[in-house]
């Protein structure tokens, strides 16, 4: 063990020292994505005010009378808003989707850009210490030849040896090099395999999206809308309409919207009224599936 | 890099970047045959101005009665709103209920009625209709139906019939001492009244277009012959008495003629046009077999008949311009008899033998000529059209009894009218 | 002298019942356990009991009141959808053939009937058929055209009510009613 430590000590210490560097520079690059800036505390500012009781009742029956009377409008507003923030929190989500792609796009970048460095920098240290050698060797030269004059033996010798160190040197500079390769190839395929994970990964959702799931809730939409058309006798073969539905998650239809329709008005009455009976419109199976606007095409067979 | 890992790269930043998700499309194939789920709220009605009848009632029957509607009973109706403003329409949708009128009847002193009443769809809140109708006393049935007619026309877009009138033969007694009589009565069979009575048999009666008078077959004279009779005074003409037959009057489009069924000293029977006012006869067909029940086009220059010049009887259509040959029809089955053509001339109801018994059929005139069957008895004759186009009524058999029955033109709904006494034949549906 | 009157009176009465017109004829089913009409074999009208019917005033001479011999009989049986003057009936024509000739004054109508299937107005054009038939065997047998008129009743007249056969047998016929 220590002679194999001996024989490759720059290749050992080479090896370490690279994948302290990519284990490094993966471990900065998980920090900064992960690392958000605190909320900010702000104290509270605290009016303090002396009140007697009777203003207080006075503003209380006030407060209730003012209650009472809008808690009408209120609930609208209320059903207003939370139609507004779910909303909102559609777009918050999908801001925040987006926002997350881009620091994960970041992310990888930054990965990317650490392990080109890290690379950079474990060759420029290579470098630094192939340089170290070479000034090494240079100096070991120029003792022999100076030696040589003294001793021709010794000289021989020790340019035997030097020939000799030379070719370990070689040796070890292959190794170093075979060393660089291996850690770019791990690199290499470390950063392959991330890629193959993310690929599978999109996929896997592009799958979701059109594969068995979405049949279902299609076939669940259907049925539903099915069973709540009344179909009037001027609805036959050869009627076929277009309407436009929203709904809010969960189901309900905000909004069915008859658009190019070749029925009489009847037909056009029933098809809206088939979509607005048939509401709360039924749950997909992968809440990813939920269309908050889609198409119902009305073409009856019978 | 090196090539394979841009490669993949590429491949990932194009598959991040581009969420494929086609919009989303869902087909509907199919619907449910129903009726359409109706509430008629009983109309308020202060004690003053109580009308005879239950007029709320009175519209949900009309609706129910066309098939199309199916209308909410009473009792499950946990409230009796008579505005708009009353309707909390998330109880109303709860007890499944597509759309709904609320209705009042007041007093219109001294001897008037105002019959108030708004339609809603209860799905979407929205209102659809609402009037007042005023009348007197006597017209308030006629008003209540009129309120079924606006519902039905405004949800369905077709125009109601439920305020127009029917005609009938009834017998009553038994052989050989036999009571006839021709009545005319609301479509819905209330209200009768009997416009001719006879020992001997009555037939075929035939509104005039503008809805005033009734030519049919009185055997009063011991052989069948034909009279037109003004209703309001209940004048009479014999329009036509020679010897041998003379029946299956059908009034021409512009009400001058009539197209009947005359037999010859030999007893051939062929069609003949009558002019009512010059008296001049223009004979059609001229065949050794039975031509008769014939039955007018809208534009006055074809007639409709039966013929068995074939073998059996078969419908036939002919020019009324003399010289015209008459072209067959009906090439289905043994016999097809007695056309009626529906007011928009798409099509034309007949009886055809089917199962060694009668039913009514439905021929469809445009395209291909397609026929159904729209009812299911062992014998049902006599079908007449609803000036509307949108039912049939015909003359059926129950339980050994003649009544009348309804079926809708598509034969999906059939429905059995309320009779009154005695063997109910050949019913005919006024024009508006 | 009141008691002559009242009787004369109702003698005149009984007269006057005797030749009133009767509004309709009837034939009465067959008594039970005769041969009922099927679609073939024996008439009804062999065998069957009928009822004598007060004629429509004086038949003229050589009507008279029959009830009993050939000229009694005066429905004809058709089979359905026929109006074929089936051989068992050739008999009746015969004999009223050879009564009609005899007496040139005499009158008769045919009155047509069918049973209640099908439609009503084609039904009156049937039984005037079969009327037409009868008239025409008749008159092959020598009698004028004058004596005789036809009318159609279709399936207005039946002469028993129901819905099956039996009933419908009974009730495609033809009458033949002597006049004055």
């Amino acid at each position: 063990m220590r002679e194999f430590f001996r024989e490759h000590a720059w290749a050992v210490v080479v090896s370490v020292l690279l994948h302290g560097l990519l284990v490094g520079s993966l471990v900065l690059a998980a920090l900064i994505s992960a690392h958000r800036a605190p909320p900010s505390l702000q104290p509270l500012p605290i009016d303090a005010v002396v009140v007697d009781s009777q203003v207080l009742h006075a503003a209380a029956t006030a407060r209730d009378r003012a209650a009472e009377e809008a808690k009408a409008a209120a609930q609208t507003e209320a059903e207003a808003a939370a139609a507004e923030k779910a909303k909102a929190a559609e777009a918050a989500k999908a801001a925040e989707a987006a926002k997350a792609a881009e620091e994960a796009k970041a992310a990888e970048d930054a990965k990317a850009a650490e392990a080109a460095d890290a690379v950079k920098r474990a060759a420029a240290e290579q470098q630094r210490l192939l340089d170290d050698h070479a000034a090494a060797a240079k100096a070991e030269a120029h003792a022999e030849a100076a030696k040589r004059t003294a001793e021709a033996n010794a000289a021989a010798a020790k340019a035997a040896a030097a020939k000799q160190a030379a070719e370990a040197k070689q040796a070890a500079e292959a190794k170093i090099a075979d060393a660089k390769r291996a850690a770019d190839e791990r690199a290499r395929r470390e950063r392959e395999a991330e890629l193959r994970k993310q690929l599978a990964d999109e996929e896997r959702r592009s799958a979701v999206e059109s594969g068995p799931g979405r049949d279902i809730y299609i076939a669940k939409l259907r049925n539903k809308i099915q069973k709540a058309w009344t179909k009037p006798q001027s609805a036959s073969v050869g009627l076929d309409c277009l309407v436009q539905v929203t709904q809010l998650p969960g189901g309900v239809v905000t909004n069915a919207q008859v658009t190019q329709c070749n029925g009489d008005a009847a037909a056009r009455q029933s098809i809206e009224n088939a979509v607005y009976k048939a509401s709360p419109l039924p749950d997909p199976p992968d809440p990813a599936l939920f269309e908050r606007n889609f198409v119902l095409r009305f073409k009856p067979d019978e | 890099m090196n090539r394979p890992l841009t490669a993949l790269v590429a491949t990932g930043l194009v598959l991040l970047c581009s969420r494929s998700s086609a919009e989303l499309v869902v087909e509907i194939t199919k619907g449910q045959a129903d009726a359409i789920p109706i509430a008629i709220v009983p109309f308020s009605s202060p004690e003053a101005a109580a009308a005879s009848f239950d007029v709320a009632q009175l519209v949900s029957d009309d609706l129910a009665r066309s098939g199309r509607f199916k209308a909410t009973d009473r009792r499950d109706m946990i409230e009796q709103p008579h505005t708009g403003a009353g309707i909390s329409f998330d109880d109303w949708r709860r007890l499944n209920n597509d759309y709904m009128v609320v209705g009042q009847v007041q007093a219109s002193p001294p001897d008037r009625y105002n019959i108030t009443f708004e339609l809603y769809n209860v799905l979407t809140r929205q209102r659809l209709l609402a009037y007042q109708i005023s009348a007197n006393k006597p017209g308030l049935r006629l008003a209540s139906h009129q309120v079924a007619d606006m519902v039905f026309e405004k949800i369905l877009g077709i125009r109601g019939a439920f305020a127009t009138r029917i005609a009938y033969i009834a017998v009553l007694g038994t052989l050989p001492h036999r009571d006839y009589r021709l009545i005319v009565a609301d479509a819905d069979g209330e209200n009768p009244h009997v416009v001719m009575q006879s020992n001997e048999p009555l037939m075929s009666p035939a509104w005039s277009p503008d809805g005033q008078s009734l030519a049919y077959v009185s055997f009063e004279n011991r052989l069948p012959s034909v009279y037109v009779q003004f209703l309001k005074t209940g004048e009479r003409q014999r329009v036509s008495a020679q010897a041998g037959v003379n029946q299956a009057p059908a009034w021409s489009p512009d009400g001058k003629k009539l197209a009947l069924t005359l037999s010859t000293r030999d007893g051939n029977l062929d069609i003949y046009i009558k002019d009512l006012t010059t008296q001049a006869l223009t004979r059609i067909t001229d065949d050794p077999g039975i031509d008769t029940e014939p039955q007018w086009s809208k534009d006055g220059q074809s007639l409709y008949f039966t013929s068995d010049r074939a073998g059996g009887p078969q419908i036939y259509r002919v020019g009324t311009h003399s010289g015209d040959k008459p072209r067959r029809l009906t090439f289905q089955g043994s016999y097809n008899a007695r056309p009626r053509l529906s007011p928009d001339e798409s099509h034309l109801a007949f009886v055809t033998q089917e199962d060694g018994g009668y039913r009514i059929a439905s021929m469809d005139l445009r395209g291909g000529g397609e026929t159904q069957v729209l009812t299911k008895g062992h014998f049902d004759v006599s079908p007449s059209y609803a000036p509307n186009g949108a039912e049939i009524i015909y003359a059926s058999r129950d339980r050994g009894r003649g009544v009348l029955a309804l079926v809708s033109a598509d034969g999906r709904v059939q429905e059995r009218l309320v009779s009154s006494e005695g063997e109910l034949q050949e019913p005919a549906w006024a024009p508006f | 002298m009141k008691r002559i009157i009242s009787i004369a009176l109702l003698l005149a009465g009984a007269a006057l019942l005797a030749g009133c017109p009767k509004k309709h004829n009837v034939i009465e089913p067959p008594a039970a356990g005769t041969q009922v009409p099927g679609s073939s074999t024996t008439a009804p009208g062999e065998g069957a009991s009928t009822t004598g019917r007060a004629l429509d005033g004086d038949g003229g001479a050589g009507a008279g009141n029959y009830t009993t011999g050939p000229l009694a009989k005066r429905v004809i049986y058709f089979d359905f959808d026929k109006s074929e003057i089936k051989p068992e009936f050739a008999d009746l024509v015969a004999a009223h053939a050879r009564n009609l000739t005899a007496h040139p004054n005499a009158k008769m109508k045919l009155e047509g009937n069918t049973d209640e299937r099908g439609t009503r107005e084609y039904n009156i054009g049937l039984g005037e058929r079969r009327a037409q038939a009868v008239r025409r065997a008749l008159m092959l047998q020598g009698v004028a055209e004058s004596q005789l008129t036809t009318v159609s009743f279709g399936a207005e007249r039946p002469a028993a009510e129901g819905d099956d056969e039996t009933a419908w047998a009974q009730n495609r016929r033809v009458e033949l009613v002597y006049t004055p």
